[in-house]
């Protein structure tokens, strides 16, 4: 659940900040759908959304609103190390090794956010609210985009806040949860084909940051997981976008590093490239490598219970990478469906034994082979080892 | 083959094959290098491909096909090691009231489990006489079904005593802790090598892709289920499955899952199929009046029964223990 309620957010936020700069555009009705599906039976979500961005013109500003429905179900891993040396079955199922539990949820979100400009200001405030069984966000959010330097440079501040309510399905205690998000930005405009942004953003949260799912194994048993009730995480990002004026192209290229106080690093580089083909068609390829470090307090197993112990893959050291595509044609000059689609690759950079019938070993004694007699492997695995599909298929029109 | 060797020279082998329909997989650990270890492979997987082909009934020129192909017409001869399996199986069966029968297989010509039919029971009568340990006759060396169309089938006990040989050929090839475990069925030898017991888990018989419960084992031990999700379906509300009791000729009824703990993959078959077909009461009675063998039972309602030792050997009670992907 959580992995899906980090990234939808950023969709609404990107789509607040495409907003905001498209304010003195048309206004805009789109439909979307998008699944999302992780390998091994793991989490799937069925995404509908529909988003409105009404113009009232210079003097009326902009108001946009976002509605979201997902569906949420599949298989997550529990934290618990992969004990079982094998299964007993009237039918042999083969194991794997990452202990999964299977959940299901829907996630209800409504985003509302109202922009206007004064002057070289273009201020907007946004309110959004999210409801899954055991989980309510609200935020609440105020930006700027402050246009300087004769109209070459944009100034962008942010300030976001939300309060949460965690209710476990397990033990329906609320849980308070709060995060405050502070972000800076100065775009650039080079010439009339490129632009500069660099952007920062620094984000406090608090209260309950434990998923209260995950298990760790403690010496012979399993405790519930534990994280520090406070979590300080930044970003730095720096985004170039050039426009191919002969090809009728653009180029985006990111590059973002993350850290925060719980050790993580984590590294990403986007690449996105837009090709106009004749006036109807768009082809966007895309592609995206991630890596991060994991959190300290991040461990497989621990042989005596600590302060702050997690056994959740979205801590561990992996590495990740994504390429898309999305096809876009335009049925009217007012009317364009678009069809995408993204496969990434995950891997887990810290791994573990499935069993352990021999004492410690070191990762670095691994050495996987397979002989070519058509016998199989062992491995070690990581409950990061995962393979996403998402495909969206969307509908936007202009008016 | 795989190997994970740490820098003492023990490393952990792991060999997957297909067999008899599923996956054979041993693990074992070993110090003597890797030529040996590849040579214990190759040998363990040798071994259990030479049990499937000597007594699969899928293999026309098995054993088994060549006492089925004489069926009413003449003994066949045959070796030690097939009288020691077919006796097995008949003393299973006279054991059972009859209930198992290693003649049972020929109804499947009205038992098709693909087609998801149930069968009329004038179909299953009238291959009843067909189904009789009775009258499989052992003697002088020799296999002989008395009546034509008689079918013999040795899976009920074929693939625990595969995982039986190859956990000795193993142990007799100096191994001391390994874990074989063809399709379900398991047979560890010695301890894991880390103080720790073993731990197999139990599968969910209506989630197959989690455990129940797991089985914790010290040392050498066979471990095995018979349930009714490996050939089934579901008409009108019931399920119908494979296990059938040859006394009737229709599904046994009570029981979705039994699992086993005894000192052999063989024995712990042996009792799980018995325990299964006897049904809720008189299954955990059987396992409970079995001195050297433990069990759990999981009924069709899917509420878990074990005999009192099963407290030493398991995690009970059954808490979702784990779940497990498909690979």
């Amino acid at each position: 659940m959580a992995a899906t309620r980090a990234r939808l957010p950023l969709i609404a936020a990107g789509l607040g900040a495409l907003a905001a700069r498209e304010a003195r555009a048309q206004s805009t009705f789109d439909v979307r759908y998008l699944l999302y599906k992780e390998s091994g039976g793991r989490t799937e979500v069925a995404n509908p959304w529909v988003f409105l961005n009404q113009n009232f013109g210079l003097k009326g500003g902009q108001l946009s609103l976002l509605l979201g429905y997902d569906t949420i179900s599949g298989a997550s891993p529990t934290g618990g190390y992969p004990t079982l040396d094998g299964t007993t079955s009237a039918s042999g199922v083969a194991n794997s090794s990452i202990p999964l539990a299977q959940y299901e949820d829907t996630r209800k979100s409504v985003t509302a956010s109202y922009a206007h400009k004064f002057g070289a200001h273009l201020p907007s405030i946004d309110l959004s609210y999210s409801k899954e069984n055991d989980y309510l966000a609200r935020g609440a959010g105020v930006t700027d985009a402050w246009t300087l330097a004769k109209g070459r440079g944009t100034l962008h501040l942010g300030v976001s806040l939300s309060r949460d309510i965690v209710t476990p399905v397990t033990t329906h205690v609320d849980h308070p949860k709060s995060s405050n998000a502070y972000a800076l930005g100065w775009s650039w405009i080079l010439g009339a084909k490129d632009l500069l942004d660099l952007s920062g953003s620094y984000t406090a949260l608090s209260g309950y940051l434990d998923d209260p799912y995950k298990i760790v194994p403690v010496g012979a048993t399993t405790v519930p997981e534990h994280r520090p009730d406070a979590r300080s995480r930044y970003a730095a990002l720096l985004k170039y976008g050039h426009f191919f004026v002969d090809a009728n192209a653009a180029l985006k290229l990111s590059y973002r590093y993350y850290w925060d106080d719980w050790s993580i690093r984590a590294h990403t580089l986007d690449l996105l490239y837009d090709q106009r083909l004749g006036s109807r068609w768009t082809l966007s390829p895309s592609a995206r490598v991630y890596t991060q470090s994991h959190a300290s307090f991040f461990g497989y197993s621990f042989a005596t219970p600590q302060t702050y112990m997690s056994a959740d893959y979205r801590l561990s050291a992996l590495h990740s990478a994504q390429g898309g595509l999305t096809i876009a044609y335009a049925i009217r000059p007012d009317l364009v469906i678009s069809l995408g689609a993204t496969y990434q690759y995950q891997r887990g950079i810290d791994r573990v034994l499935p069993i352990a019938a021999v004492p410690p070993l070191p990762a670095s004694a691994l050495e996987d082979g397979d002989d070519g007699d058509g016998t199989g492997t062992i491995e070690t695995v990581s409950a990061a080892d995962l393979s996403i599909l998402t495909g969206t298929i969307g509908l936007t029109w202009r008016y | 083959m795989a190997v994970l060797s740490p820098s003492g020279g023990r490393a952990l082998y792991t060999t997957r094959f297909a067999l008899m329909g599923g996956t054979g997989v041993v693990r074992f650990v070993d110090a003597r290098g890797r030529e040996r270890a590849t040579a214990i492979a190759r040998a363990a997987e040798a071994e259990a491909l030479r049990i499937e082909w000597k007594f699969s009934r899928f293999r026309e020129r098995s054993v088994v096909s060549e006492i089925n192909r004489n069926a009413g017409r003449t003994p066949v001869a045959v070796d030690e090691e097939t009288v020691g399996l077919v006796e097995a199986s008949l003393a299973m069966a006279r054991a059972s009231g009859g209930r198992f029968d290693p003649t049972v297989g020929v109804l499947r010509r009205a038992w098709r489990f693909a087609e998801a039919r149930v069968p009329e029971p004038a179909e299953i009568d009238a291959l009843r006489p067909l189904v009789d340990h009775a009258s499989v006759s052992v003697r002088d060396g020799t296999v002989f079904l008395r009546r034509a169309g008689m079918e013999l089938d040795l899976g009920g006990v074929g693939k625990e005593y595969a995982v039986d040989r190859v956990a000795e050929l193993l142990a007799g090839e100096g191994v001391e802790s390994a874990l074989v475990n063809f399709s379900g069925d398991v047979r560890t030898v010695g301890g894991r090598g880390d103080g720790r017991p073993w731990s197999i888990g139990v599968l969910d018989p209506r989630a197959r892709d989690r455990c129940r419960f797991a089985v914790r084992v010290p040392g050498t031990a066979g471990v095995a289920t018979s349930g009714d999700y490996e050939r089934f379906f579901v008409a009108g509300g019931v399920r119908y499955h494979h296990l059938l009791d040859a006394r009737t000729g229709w599904p046994a009824r009570g029981l979705s899952s039994v699992t086993v703990v005894a000192a052999t993959a063989f024995e712990a078959g042996r009792l799980a199929t018995l325990a299964f077909l006897l049904g809720v009461e008189e299954g955990r009675s059987l396992l409970e009046a079995t001195p050297w063998a433990e069990g759990a039972l999981i009924g069709e309602d899917g509420a878990i029964l074990a005999t009192r030792g099963m407290a030493r050997l398991s995690d009970l009670p059954g808490s979702l223990y784990a779940a497990y992907p498909g690979v």
